[in-house]
């Protein structure tokens, strides 16, 4: 059985978080709004977000997880 | 009655799990994207030039008395300055000289968002056919600034002449809460949003 996560998932949600944190740092005045700096971090957050889908790093805990976990005596 | 102990390391061999080269991998891409962002900021924190052509001698001066919201407040900004904190209600006191007349005047002033310039005002050609040295003028600031969000805003404009060109640079700040404008909030939002999004794209899901 093979474990992964959700690519497409990710990178949308990798482009929606890297352009909404663009917004962010330039109201929090960390940077101004540039070409650059508009195009980075959406495109970082895509890299990240596919990245974590396609390889799905987070574990999932099932119950039966839970349970085999649980030492048993 | 007989125990059995069922340890960790069994559970997780019969589970399959991520290699190590994929979790490298990923440490790899974050730490990129960490040091990629970092460039990226380092960069952001130059400020803007003063003057980028100035072959006419321009010289100029602004003292922006606020109302309003702002009453009380007082904010003098020179030609020369990289930089101003706005306000966002009041009026502007403005001048501009030059040492001789120019004529056939014409310029603009646009604000750089990023891909998006909007341009804040434009003028000319006016002739000066009585060869004015010197203007001045009050402009109430527009009410629309209100609704600005806070951050530093790049502005350029210029004013080109039979003469010469006179051509400068400002970063506009404005203060106040991120969650104080709309956009704020929605941005806010968004990026909670997007990083509820990442992590769940990120947990494992079993696959037949």
């Amino acid at each position: 059985m093979k474990r992964r996560g959700r690519p497409v998932l990710g990178a949308i949600s990798g482009l929606i978080f890297g352009g909404f944190l663009t917004i962010d740092l330039q109201i929090l005045n960390v940077w101004k709004l540039t070409a650059a700096s508009e195009i980075a971090l959406p495109l970082i957050g895509l890299a990240i977000g596919l990245a974590l889908g396609l390889t799905g790093v987070i574990p999932r805990l099932r119950r039966s997880d839970r349970e085999a976990r649980t030492p048993q005596y | 009655m007989r125990l059995t102990r069922i340890h960790l390391t069994q559970v997780s061999a019969a589970r399959p799990s991520l290699s190590r080269g994929r979790r490298r991998w990923v440490v790899r891409l974050v730490a990129v994207a960490v040091i990629g962002g970092g460039s990226l900021l380092g960069m952001a924190g130059t400020a803007g030039a003063t003057f980028t052509t100035n072959t006419t001698n321009c010289a100029g001066s602004a003292t922006i008395v606020g109302t309003g919201s702002d009453a009380g407040k007082t904010v003098s900004v020179n030609a020369n300055d990289a930089k101003v904190t706005m306000l966002r209600e009041g009026d502007v006191h403005w001048q501009g000289s030059v040492p001789t007349a120019i004529h056939d005047n014409q310029g603009d002033i646009v604000i750089h968002l990023g891909l998006v310039s909007v341009t804040a005002k434009t003028w000319g050609p006016s002739k000066n056919a009585s060869n004015k040295v010197t203007k001045s003028g009050v402009a109430r600031i527009p009410s629309a600034l209100k609704l600005v969000p806070p951050g530093t805003y790049h502005m350029t404009g210029y004013n080109s002449s039979d003469e010469g060109t006179c051509a400068g640079s400002m970063d506009l700040r404005f203060t106040g809460s991120i969650l104080a404008s709309p956009v704020g909030i929605v941005a806010v939002i968004g990026t909670i949003l997007g990083a509820i999004g990442i992590v769940f794209a990120g947990i494992a899901k079993a696959l037949p």
